[in-house]
């Protein structure tokens, strides 16, 4: 069984400081990354097949040129080929776009299990894995957070639920999982263990090269549109007031400028008070019985 | 006249909180675009969950009322949902972003290949009319406005405890209209085989709905015990602030501040706690936030909701001990 892993390279989220405006993250200096949730998937992949349960892992991104780098150190973690979709008519792909490609591409691909990130941490969004299943017409589970795939023909899986929570779920192969970051830890690939990645190769194909056409893609394939970028609410910042002596400002400080809220303090004995504070909570909501 | 669904969530024939939140985002979108707010609610025996909706603002309520439905079956549901949908057309359907409304969103987004917005934290119109859905993105250090500008419906999900519910009450009747769905299980190639609760006090701190922290004030790392056996009360975690991380009595991943984790559970019960900022930090957005503490003027107790002056080695096991018998009393009824 091979098993094909969907990986996106993303800008690294800790260097953003600034947004250029408009409806995209103009931001061709900031270092870019493998987003987190589709390495815990290239590292399942991997640990499957060392088991000997997968034969071939194949990593495959869309994106600009520059995402070979996401795919070398896939390469480096242990994929055995990587296919980069990249071509100027996908710019402006959504969810639904980046999907008619994906699945374009894996289709032609002998695969048994499709294992991507349950989201990417730029857009958030989760579900280019539901639109490429659907497209494949296999089942899919997203939200995965411990799997067992014994054969080629079924996989058990923990799915997230509300809480502590877990869905015990079977799913025939093949099927595409959606994975959770606490599903393992990526190992660690050395620069060595990249620049040896480097020597192999990474196939090109571009819009016509799948058998699409500009309908089908880019902000024609799209079925969502960003209409503006900007930053969140700033945060308030605090500024004492001058008229308080100055030990009184450097309080106020200290404490973060936090407002104070109407606490009741609750007394008596430790029975007493612990019976009093379970009434309230369950009074407001914050505990159910 | 056009129309707007809220898909709604039950458990135990109640609503979910997050299912009155979209109900109430639901009606002003209704109101400003003078569409009726039509409630779809899936399940089996579900009369009685729909009546608990009269009067709260909805037109109208879609049952698909059958056994197969009795608990979130991915496919079925889908399969239920997106035909109700094909064949009645709405403008725009909302879900809340519970880890089941979340996926049944996406599933059918697939299926009739229209697009979907995840986790929207507050939603608009433009001046046509479109569906503005803002949602935080990368890392949520970015705030996204996107639209559905043809397909139809608009979809998505809305994050919860971001909308506030005013009173619903309204006088108008609900209709109520039954729809048996027409299932077909031969179609599914997942098995839900059941449900499982992992130990609470296992979870990241982030994930927690529930946080017992202590501080230097827990004295040892024995004592600690004593916040678990709390926390497993509760159905959430145990954390710390640095000094208890420093003396090795909670391992590093769970400190909780400005050199930690941020956290936001819905209870925050601060245990020996004195609330300086660096800690402070890292919690003060909580839900609602329980302090207790030996030393009446300690910052903790001005931020917190409640606060409790005493012994925590005393007061946290006799917290730990109601909870108990409240349940075992509720599980005798």
């Amino acid at each position: 069984m091979n098993i094909v892993v969907c990986v996106k390279q993303v800008v690294d989220t800790e260097h953003l400081t600034k947004i250029a405006g408009g409806n995209t993250i103009d931001a061709p200096d900031l270092p870019r990354v493998v987003n987190t949730c589709d390495l815990v998937a290239v590292e399942e992949a991997t640990q499957l097949k060392e088991k000997g349960i997968a034969d071939e892992v194949i990593a495959v991104s869309m994106g600009p040129p520059s995402a070979e780098d996401a795919l070398y150190r896939c390469l480096a973690m242990g994929a055995d080929r990587a296919l980069l979709l990249c071509d100027p008519a996908f710019e402006g792909s959504d969810s639904h776009a980046t999907a008619v490609v994906l699945a374009k591409a894996i289709s032609a691909l002998d695969y048994g299990l499709i294992l991507c990130g349950q989201k990417a941490f730029d857009t958030e969004a989760g579900q280019v894995g539901y639109y490429i299943a659907e497209m494949l017409a296999i089942p899919i589970i997203s939200g995965v957070v411990k799997m067992d795939v014994r054969s080629d023909e079924k996989v058990r899986l923990h799915r997230k639920l509300k809480g502590a929570y877990r869905e015990l779920l079977e799913a025939s192969l093949p099927a595409l999982l959606g994975v959770g970051p606490v599903l393992n830890e990526p190992r660690y690939v050395s620069l060595r263990a990249i620049s040896r990645a480097k020597r192999k190769e990474i196939k090109h194909y571009n819009m016509k090269g799948l058998g699409l056409s500009s309908g089908d893609v880019g902000q024609r394939g799209a079925k969502t549109k960003v209409t503006s970028l900007s930053r969140p609410r700033p945060k308030k910042i605090f500024v004492p007031d001058s008229s308080l002596s100055a030990m009184e400002r450097l309080m106020q400080v200290e404490s973060g400028g936090l407002e104070e809220k109407e606490g009741n303090i609750i007394t008596g004995s430790p029975q007493e008070a612990a019976s009093k504070l379970v009434q309230v909570l369950i009074s407001r909501k914050a505990l159910r019985i | 006249m056009d129309q707007i669904w809220v898909v709604l969530e039950h458990e135990e024939g109640e609503l979910d909180d997050v299912s009155w939140e979209i109900v109430a985002q639901g009606r002003e979108v209704a109101d400003k675009l003078n569409q009726r707010l039509c409630a779809v609610l899936m399940g089996s025996n579900i009369a009685a969950v729909g009546e608990c909706l009269n009067h709260s603002g909805v037109d109208e309520a879609y049952l698909l009322d059958a056994p197969d439905l009795g608990t979130y079956s991915p496919e079925l549901y889908t399969q239920a949902l997106s035909k109700l949908i094909q064949e009645r057309g709405p403008q725009t359907v909302l879900f809340g972003a519970t880890p089941n409304g979340s996926d049944l969103a996406s599933r059918v987004a697939a299926k009739l290949r229209i697009g979907l917005v995840s986790d929207c934290v507050a939603l608009d119109l433009d001046e046509e009319g479109l569906l503005l859905q803002n949602k935080h993105t990368h890392k949520g250090k970015v705030c996204s406005t996107i639209i559905s500008p043809q397909a139809r419906p608009q979809l998505a999900t809305v994050r919860p405890d971001t909308i506030e519910v005013k009173d619903l009450h309204s006088a108008k009747e609900m209709k109520v209209t039954k729809i048996p769905p027409q299932l077909d299980i031969s179609k599914c190639s997942i098995k839900v085989t059941g449900s499982i609760r992992i130990d609470p006090v296992a979870l990241p701190v982030e994930e927690a709905d529930v946080i017992v922290a202590g501080g230097r004030g827990v004295g040892s790392g024995e004592n600690f015990q004593l916040l678990e056996d709390a926390a497993r009360a509760f159905g959430g975690t145990v954390a710390a602030t640095r000094i208890a991380i420093d003396n090795r009595w909670v391992p590093r991943e769970r400190q909780v501040g400005q050199s930690g984790t941020t956290v936001m559970p819905k209870l925050y019960i601060a245990c020996g706690i004195s609330g300086a900022s660096h800690h402070v930090m890292g919690m003060k957005d909580s839900g609602f936030i329980v302090a207790i503490n030996t030393d009446h003027d300690a910052p903790i107790f001005k931020l917190a909701d409640v606060g409790i002056v005493g012994d925590l080695l005393h007061v946290v096991p006799a917290i730990t001990n109601e909870v108990g018998q409240r349940r075992e009393a509720r599980e005798k009824k």
